[in-house]
């Protein structure tokens, strides 16, 4: 036999665990063997034959029973307090945004127009802010055209409202820098 | 009952119900990387999946039901906000939802102060009522007030190994702390159980189950 295979049957093997080590393992996760630590399980309950892991366990039985009394029950929150948790991260930025989603994501089923749909769900709040940043964007760029064309006799410059994106306020300076 | 998307005043942009129907067939990991993008659905999805099992978690480590419902209300808000954070490679969701939810307990407990405790703490057991229904809620409340009376991330280690049925390495990871320092929680707290229901009710383990 290699030292290979006889390192590995001492692993398989049942471990043997003294009365200290059980006697922890008990007073820890109490008599129920399915809540003892899974490479201890075996050799546990091996020891629980004896008289002092019987022992041991009776005291553990007592306390588990007690602990029974109170079992955790499925809670059966009502539709109201559902809905409070879902309304409460409206209007939450998301943890991450557009800009720094991985291209690569394995997560394929989530395209971008996905994220678009999302985006604009925001609100109907959000939606008419945008639209009247766009609104006003647009109008700034059509007098701002008409007051060049009065002082300097001709335009110089065309800017297509259509462009204007509402968190595109800066080109404003750009409109100048165009004029100049 | 409410539906995630169906319930018609939440988020109706969201999708419709065959979209739901997609989203409730995903893990919890996939949710959670939706969430991260801002998906509501699929944070309504996970929010529904598991909104009962962690209020009782939190119910058990709290003791009030009002309580619980926050803090697991603040813990999907966090969930949430770090969406982005959760890395199913190395953690399972409920580990790391898990340890969410205790945080938010435990802060909501370290907040409170000794007074906000329940009046009828100290009660003793002077039931004489023939009902055997009535004594059995009564031990249970009594058991419940000795396991509140504990420290803690004495009685959370009780309530994720005991009641939640979690392998000594899950509640270590939820608790954050090694194995060794998650069986002395449990041991302190079974020990502290036992205290407690002498100390307070004037009873041990075994008179409570035989009265």
């Amino acid at each position: 036999m290699t030292e290979r295979t006889k390192e590995t049957n001492s692993e398989t093997a049942i471990k043997v665990i003294t009365t200290d080590r059980f006697e922890v393992i008990v007073s820890a996760y109490g008599s129920d063997p399915d809540h003892w630590p899974d490479e201890e399980r075996a050799a546990a309950l091996s020891f629980a034959k004896t008289e002092a892991g019987k022992a041991l366990l009776s005291d553990a039985k007592s306390l588990d029973r007690c602990l029974d009394l109170v079992a955790l029950k499925p809670a059966a929150v009502d539709d109201g307090y559902l809905d409070r948790v879902m309304r409460a991260v409206d209007h939450l930025p998301p943890a991450l945004v557009a800009a720094t989603q991985p291209a690569d994501s394995d997560d394929t089923s989530v395209s971008f127009i996905d994220y678009l749909k999302e985006m604009l769900g925001v609100s109907r709040l959000t939606m008419a802010i945008r639209a009247g940043a766009l609104t006003v964007a647009g109008l700034m760029g059509i007098a701002l055209g008409a007051s060049n064309i009065t002082s300097t006799g001709y335009a110089t410059a065309t800017i297509d409202a259509s462009q204007l994106a509402w968190d595109q306020m800066a080109p404003i300076a750009d409109i100048k820098t165009i004029k100049e | 009952m409410l539906n995630a998307v169906t319930h018609k005043n939440h988020n109706p942009n969201d999708g419709g119900a065959a979209e739901v129907d997609g989203l409730n067939a995903l893990s919890d990991a996939s949710l959670v990387a939706r969430i991260a993008r801002g998906q509501h659905a699929a944070y309504s999805v996970l929010v529904m999946r598991h909104a009962n099992r962690y209020v009782a978690v939190a119910e058990k480590v709290l003791y009030q039901r009002q309580e619980a419902e926050d803090a697991v209300q603040d813990a999907f808000v966090k969930l949430w906000q770090k969406a982005d954070q959760f890395e199913p490679e190395t953690a399972k969701f409920s580990t790391w939802f898990y340890r969410i939810v205790v945080n938010q307990c435990l802060d909501r407990k370290r907040k409170k102060t000794a007074d906000a405790l329940p009046e009828d703490y100290d009660i003793k057991d002077d039931s004489n009522g023939p009902e055997e229904n009535l004594v059995e809620d009564q031990r249970a409340q009594q058991m419940q007030q000795a396991m509140d009376l504990l420290p803690e991330r004495q009685k959370t280690a009780i309530v994720l190994c005991y009641y939640e049925g979690m392998s000594n390495k899950e509640a270590a990871d939820v608790l954050e702390v090694n194995i060794k320092a998650l069986e002395s929680l449990l041991t302190r707290g079974r020990k502290g159980l036992k205290e407690n229901l002498d100390k307070c009710l004037g009873m041990t383990a075994k008179d409570m189950l035989n009265t």
